[in-house]
């Protein structure tokens, strides 16, 4: 693990008072955190907090009402080369049904770039090489979310963006993602996660941001957060306000 | 890594578009079933002792309606949008691809079905190739204003199948999407698709 506060020349997300208006609904307001590189960063809080339209922004998918999210100090519609920069995975396998894995992955490569050899590693990476020739409607929850980081890992990029990346996986598929991010952090590169699911991060991350309605209402290293609360667990409930029972 | 120039992202971007066309079996069954129904048809109309251009004008176009529409609405099943916008994040350079791809898949399969069609029939009506290609465009750029498939179409068969043949002895007939007039189908097919572009262009995806 690399410490706080040591600059590293990979590549850092900073998002800066952003705010998401949808008609007369604030569903972000005035967000500001940071992912650095060489640590894992969790974006924690309860479902509808705001944590996907905030990637949505960061991804130039959605547009901010004000405020900035910008990779290395420039927005995601201006890259150039954005799958060797980011790497982005967003709920379901953004895929299209009836294509199958390896078509899929062939055209984003075709779209970035990357030479088509790499999809065939990629798919190695996530385990799915035997179930590469079939068509993604045939596939588990746990599969689909494999091909959508495969898909992510394509550029080899440096900044990885997980929207929820252990739903739908089984417990050997958190276990092995768990790894994976760490690794990806220790060669110094970016990874930002949203979560829900407060058992796989405690051990995964380096700093978490919380946000609630909207709102950040924590952010720093993990103990930071953490705090007085006693464990991860306690700091979430406290800072969210979420009723236990609500949350596996 | 060196930096692709723009040339090269678009080039990359319609490279992508195009792997996306042919790999849609719905797609290729639309292909098939366009080419299938005008040879049943020609062969119906010769026995009838009709015009057998005929059929170029009435079921096929339905067909590049389904190309042209399922070129943009397959892009909103599984969440395939943001896989796109995430590989090519400027707008205008997606749709552009995707745009100049539809033309460079409809205008051979508009070729090949004028081509059936006189091989079939005996009379070729070469024409119908710029009509049949400015249909899929005038349906591709609906497809990306509606996002979903079966509202598209709806409106879009209506238009073809009912609402047209309604007015077609009408004095402004000639110009309307489906009129015989070449300058208003082009000015048809490019303002949808500058309205399409923009409505891409602002929109969250």
């Amino acid at each position: 693990m690399v410490p706080a506060g040591v600059a590293l020349a990979g590549d850092m997300l900073s998002i800066h008072e952003l705010t998401k208006r949808r008609g007369s609904r604030e569903i972000l307001s005035g967000l500001s955190f940071e992912a650095r590189p060489g640590r894992v960063t969790a974006f924690l809080g309860p479902n509808g907090a705001g944590k996907t339209s905030t990637l949505r922004i960061l991804l130039g998918l959605d547009s901010a009402t004000s405020g900035t999210a910008l990779i290395d100090g420039v927005p995601f519609a201006r890259l150039k080369d954005p799958l060797t920069k980011v790497g982005a995975l967003l709920d379901g396998s953004g895929a299209h049904r009836s294509r199958t894995a390896r078509a899929h992955l062939r055209w984003i490569a075709a779209a970035g770039g990357i030479p088509p050899a790499r999809v065939a590693e990629v798919l190695a990476v996530v385990g799915l090489t035997d179930d590469a020739r079939r068509r993604v409607r045939s596939y588990s929850l746990g599969m689909s979310r494999r091909l959508g980081l495969a898909a992510a890992l394509l550029g080899d990029p440096e900044i990885l963006v997980l929207d929820e990346p252990v739903n739908g996986l089984d417990p050997e598929g958190i276990r092995w993602i768990r790894t994976f991010l760490r690794e990806r952090a220790e060669t110094g590169r970016t990874v930002l996660l949203s979560s829900h699911f407060l058992g796989e991060v405690a051990e995964t991350v380096d700093d978490a941001v919380v946000i609630h309605q909207g709102q950040i209402v924590a952010q720093g290293t993990l103990s930071e957060v953490v705090g007085e609360h006693g464990t991860i667990e306690d700091a979430y409930f406290a800072l969210t306000g979420a009723p236990r029972g609500g949350l596996r | 890594m060196r930096q692709r120039s723009d040339i090269r992202v678009l080039t990359d971007a319609f490279r992508a578009e195009l792997l996306k066309l042919v790999t849609l079996p719905a797609i290729q069954y639309t292909v098939l079933g366009i080419w299938a129904v005008t040879a049943l048809i020609t062969v119906a109309l010769v026995n009838a002792g009709q015009d057998n251009t005929d059929v170029l004008s009435g079921p096929v176009p339905a067909g590049f309606v389904v190309l042209g529409l399922l070129s943009m609405t397959s892009e909103y099943q599984g969440g395939q949008i943001r896989t796109t916008l995430v590989a090519v994040p400027r707008r205008i350079t997606a749709y552009v691809a995707r745009l100049v791809a539809i033309v460079v898949v409809t205008g051979p399969v508009a070729g090949a079905t004028v081509a059936v069609n006189a091989l079939v029939g005996g009379r070729a009506d070469g024409r119908a190739i710029g009509y049949l290609t400015a249909t899929a465009l005038i349906a591709q750029a609906v497809g990306a204003l509606l996002r979903r498939t079966v509202p598209a179409l709806v409106g879009l068969l209506t238009y073809y199948f009912v609402i047209g043949p309604l007015v077609r002895d009408r004095s402004f007939a000639e110009y309307l999407p489906d009129g015989t007039n070449w300058l208003a189908l082009s000015v048809w097919a490019a303002g949808i698709t500058a309205l399409a572009l923009a409505a891409f262009h602002t929109r969250d995806a």
